[in-house]
């Protein structure tokens, strides 16, 4: 006779309100803690409303940035802000900028510093275009954009009109990018714009009869004037010509350009543009070396979801997830959809892997800032997306997502899959905001990687990277000589422990970000890189052999290294 | 409920044919309702044998007994360790997870369990119970269902689907599987439920068994464009000519009018196969059907656009200036000519603006779109009357009322224009109907 023991089902039957956490998954070695609050970041951006927005201007956010802007060897934080419409507007004060004392806090210097430009704040993005060894800002607006100078010592000068960026109107400028575009050694400026918000043209969201699962929102922005992006090129002399036309960047159709992230997807030299569209085909523009760019994202792959659906591109990061040599793309998209993963195969096409590189477990959230870095310093670039919907209403639906809501985390495990380790990762990257920017860098010089993000009304969070077992690393910050000294757009090969990584230098990506200019490698067990060979936009390449990890190792171009050792905690 | 709990308690027996092991012993004194003793008994046969997945088991059976749910779960997960197969300890598990909280964990091995053994009924009900409980908090979370009916009773095909649907939404693939594994164990050729299927292991990363999916799907419910255009989308990726194929099939089988929106399925085809004639090297045929695509989105954005106008319009006609909603509508019918809507909005505002000729132009075109609409008429002939165009204006307000018999704005104008006739019994009778459908003053202008 079987022995036959069954439990009876009467303790299943207990409370259904809540679902646990999912199986035990092995440990993940990164743990992020929010130390904004300690690092004195206890101001709330300002954007839009609160409880409800009337017009879609007040649902994009706004962006961060982490960058040295005063050449002290660590990272200071811009934070983009904006406005507001109701009760009235003129609520948002200025963008802040907040200077990292190299103590684990940052002290507010806005004041003094000539930031000093209010309003609808979307995208920041750096680069030293003047070539003076201080990084400046441009920032983008409902209004007009700013391009600020650093004149060091925390100091910006608002030269906007004089750099002949100061277009008539009210213009809808998104993500941007300082790239070089015609390899002149002079930082040019690219950036999208998102439609045309007039007042009079728009109906707010009680006469425009829109609904989102039976809510009344804001309208938009499909129905709003679609636009196109613009290209400026910069003259040396302080001053930029606007060449959208002659470059064929307007030729591209008109969309609601959101994010933008230049860098060489061909692998060619010369950089390539990515927008991410709002509800249409997102763009790729192919660098065609001869100061024009041809769109072509739909023939490239990167247009659409695999099935030919136009999604709702947010943010956008680049990385070699599969360590083949060539930067792939990831893209944040809205709500009850997946991101995209495309996978460069070479010759400027890419396969849509996000389901095959399990990617096709989170499909509620609505992306944003989001990028592709090493926080575990395995080798692999892992990612990491922040979320938050685009209504404020949607709270008004018993939704356990709602308006703020989670980050995720995937562990990038061999270069061909993703695991979700957002729940391993601490409480900070699984409390929900209603995030937008996010901006990645390392913040405390320890070598691994934190984050900034930007969400609206309310204070930013600062995401420590706190992870204890982690590999070794290294960080690379270049300045360019015959290039653009930010040395944006120059590609680094790391050769360690039998493996081959590339890097980029980039400006702007994520949504409305900047990331740390300094380029962070993931080790693992190599205690030593074999060669690093720097690949300039000028055409120089420079190979250093046998360099220590876990060092911060600051490379000239065509001449001088010298490392800043930290108290790195690699092993 | 209370039926069910005394179904499993009845269900929990142990055989003492050799009690002198220690299985048999813990086995006993469970039945027995002795578990604290059980527990130290079988212990004591786990660490003799620790690969006896009966002990185990029983053991897990003896910890759930205590309340030790997560000890016990540990314990039932080790049995399967052991023996994969054990039908038993599968089950268990998945009441033990269900105990803890652990929905959509339970529905997969309850799923497990019905593969293991199909005919195991009470795993058939714990899978339905599961399911409900954890798509309740799935929907709980997402606020799309409220107010689930947690009875424990067999699922349908089609409600198991839906509940398949949304856990896939909410990232449970497991459970969605063990849904979906319910559905189609009974109903074999039940196409939804595989192209879910299908889903489901395109999102866990699995596309052979995604595609073999997808197809089967496909050829259930050839017609259907959604499971087409994702089969040959995912098949592109891998074999193009045949994606290419499907998809163009795809094609063929969407609608082929106007545009609607972004959600076109004409439109996505034309986008996916460019994208896979674009991988295959032929930019001719990838450029002609981006043309295509693109022309179609154009048409869409044109209707959206004008839909902003229209929206627009009418707001301005609600806050009293004609004018500007005029020039709205205007831009709205420019860009869609055939909307109804914006035509019959436009004549109404050109009507506050006594330009009653146009007015009646627009009037004109939005019948022409949409002939039979008794608001529509009814402004046209409000408009004719203002005009002195009277018997025109009878003739449409009949005919308004042979189409809604009961509409008061045109009973009460019907009423004026007899009135203005001279025709008082036809005007007081008008008036008598209007005002039983609602208030109607002749004497107010139109």
């Amino acid at each position: 006779m079987p022995i036959r023991t069954l439990l009876p089902f009467a303790a299943s039957a207990a409370s259904l309100v809540v679902a646990a956490a999912g199986p035990g998954a092995p440990e993940w070695g990164v743990r992020f803690a929010d130390v904004a609050r300690d690092a004195g970041l206890t101001v709330a951006t300002v954007y839009g409303g609160r409880t409800e927005n009337r017009y879609i201007l007040e649902s994009t956010g706004c962006g961060a940035a982490l960058c040295d802007l005063d050449n002290d060897g660590f990272l200071d934080l811009f934070l983009v802000n904006g406005d507001t419409l109701h009760p009235s507007p003129g609520r948002g004060g200025p963008s802040r900028l907040m200077i990292n004392r190299g103590d684990g806090t940052f002290r507010d210097v806005t004041q003094r510093s000539g930031l000093d430009r209010v309003g609808w704040g979307q995208a920041v993005c750096a680069g030293d275009f003047d070539n003076d060894g201080f990084v400046d800002l441009f920032v983008t607006y409902w209004g007009t954009n700013v391009l600020y100078r650093n004149r060091g010592g925390g100091r910006f000068a608002d030269i906007t009109d004089s750099a002949g960026l100061a277009l008539p109107g009210m213009q809808w400028s998104s993500g941007c990018s300082f790239v070089d575009f015609d390899r002149d050694g002079l930082l040019d400026l690219f950036y999208a714009h998102y439609t045309v918000m007039d007042f009079d043209q728009i109906p707010d969201s009680e006469s425009g009869g829109c609904s989102y699962k039976g809510l009344t929102v804001a309208c938009g922005p499909n129905g709003l004037p679609k636009t196109g992006s613009k290209l400026f090129r910069n003259r040396g002399d302080g001053r930029f010509t606007d060449v959208t036309e002659r470059s064929g960047v307007s030729g591209a159709e008109p969309s609601y350009g959101l994010g933008v992230l230049a860098t060489d997807f061909d692998g060619d030299s010369w950089p390539d543009v990515y927008v991410a569209n709002d509800g249409e085909p997102s763009h790729l523009f192919w660098n065609n070396r001869d100061g024009t760019f041809t769109e072509d994202g739909l023939a490239s792959g990167v247009a659409t979801s695999m099935d030919g659906r136009t999604q709702a591109g947010m943010g956008v990061a680049a990385g070699d997830y599969d360590g083949d040599g060539r930067l792939d793309i990831f893209k944040t998209n809205f709500a009850e959809d997946l991101p995209n993963l495309y996978r460069n195969r070479g010759g400027r096409l890419f396969d849509e892997v996000t389901t095959a590189a399990g990617l096709g477990v989170n499909f509620r959230y609505l992306g944003w800032g989001c990028g592709m870095f090493d926080f575990d310093h395995d080798g692999h670039p892992d990612i990491f997306y922040v979320n938050g919907h685009v209504y404020p209403e949607i709270d008004r639906l018993p939704s356990s997502l709602g308006y703020r809501q989670a980050k995720v985390l995937y562990q990038n495990l061999n270069g061909n899959r993703f695991r979700d380790v957002s729940r391993l990762a601490g409480e900070a990257v699984q409390r929900p905001a209603a995030a937008r920017g996010a901006a990645f860098g390392d913040i405390d010089n320890d070598g691994d990687i934190d984050i900034v993000v930007n969400p609206v009304n309310a204070v930013p969070e600062l995401l420590r990277n706190d992870a204890q077992e982690l590999g070794n690393w290294l960080q690379v910050k270049l300045v360019g000589k015959r290039s653009n000294r930010s040395a944006i757009g120059a590609r680094v090969l790391c050769s360690a422990g039998g493996r081959r990584q590339v890097r980029e230098v980039r400006s702007g990506g994520s949504y409305y970000s900047q990331n740390d200019l300094r380029l962070h490698f993931g080790l693992g067990g190599a205690g030593a890189v074999d060669v690093l060979e720097i690949r300039w936009p000028s055409g120089q390449v420079d190979r250093i052999q046998g360099l220590q990890a876990n060092q911060i190792l600051a490379v000239e171009e065509g001449g001088q290294t010298g490392a800043r050792t930290v108290s790195g905690r690699g092993r | 409920m209370s039926c069910m709990v005394l179904r499993f308690g009845l269900a929990v027996f142990a055989v003492a044919a050799q009690a002198d092991t220690l299985l048999d012993r813990g086995l006993a004194l469970l039945a027995d309702g002795r578990p604290g003793a059980a527990q130290t008994t079988l212990r004591k046969a786990v660490e003799r044998d620790p690969e006896s997945a009966p002990a185990r088991n029983a053991l897990g059976v003896a910890l759930s007994r205590a309340g030790r749910w997560p000890e016990a779960i540990g314990e039932f997960q080790n049995a399967l360790r052991i023996a994969p197969t054990h039908a038993e300890a599968q089950f268990n598990l998945g009441i033990a997870l269900a105990a803890q909280r652990r929905h959509a964990e339970a529905a997969v091995a309850f799923g497990a369990v019905l593969e293991l053994s199909p005919e195991f009924s009470d795993a058939r009900t714990g899978l339905a119970a599961a399911l409900r409980a954890a798509t309740a908090s799935a929907s709980k979370k997402d606020g799309f269902l409220h107010g689930q009916d947690l009875a424990v009773t067999g699922l349908l095909p089609e409600e198991l689907a839906d509940h398949a649907a949304q856990l896939l939404r909410n990232g449970e693939l497991g459970a969605a599987h063990a849904a979906l594994a319910e559905a189609l164990r009974q109903r074999p050729d039940f196409a939804l439920a595989r192209f879910l299927l299908g889903r489901r292991f395109e999102l866990g990363g699995a596309t052979e068994a995604a595609l073999r999916e997808y197809l089967e799907g496909s050829r259930l419910d050839p017609e259907n464009v959604d499971f087409v255009l994702r089969y040959g989308s995912v098949l592109a990726q891998i074999e193009p000519e045949e994606g290419i194929a499907v998809l163009t099939q795809g094609l063929e089988n969407a609608p082929s009018g106007p545009a609607t929106g972004r959600d076109d399925p004409r439109t996505q085809a034309h986008f996916a196969l460019g994208s896979a004639w674009a991988r295959l090297g032929d930019r001719g045929r990838a450029e002609s059907h981006f043309r295509e695509a693109r022309a179609r989105r154009a048409q869409a954005h044109a209707r959206e656009q004008a839909l902003v106008h229209l929206n627009q319009g009418i707001a301005r006609l609600n806050s009293g200036d004609p004018r500007e909603a005029a020039l709205a509508l205007q831009r709205s019918v420019t860009l869609a000519p055939d909307v109804p809507e914006a035509l019959h909005m436009l004549g109404v505002a050109r009507s506050a603006l006594h330009d009653w000729s146009a007015a009646s132009e627009s009037f004109q075109a939005a019948l022409a779109a949409r002939p039979a609409d008794a608001y529509i008429l009814t402004s046209y002939a409000s408009a004719l009357y203002r005009q002195g165009r009277t018997e025109q204006a009878v003739n449409l307000l009949e005919k308004a009322l042979r189409i809604d018999p009961g509409r008061s704005d045109s009973l009460c104008l019907l009423a004026k224009v007899h009135r203005s006739l001279g025709r008082t019994h036809a005007s007081n009778r008008e008036v008598e109907r209007a005002r039983r459908a609602g208030a109607c003053n002749v004497a107010e202008e139109p």
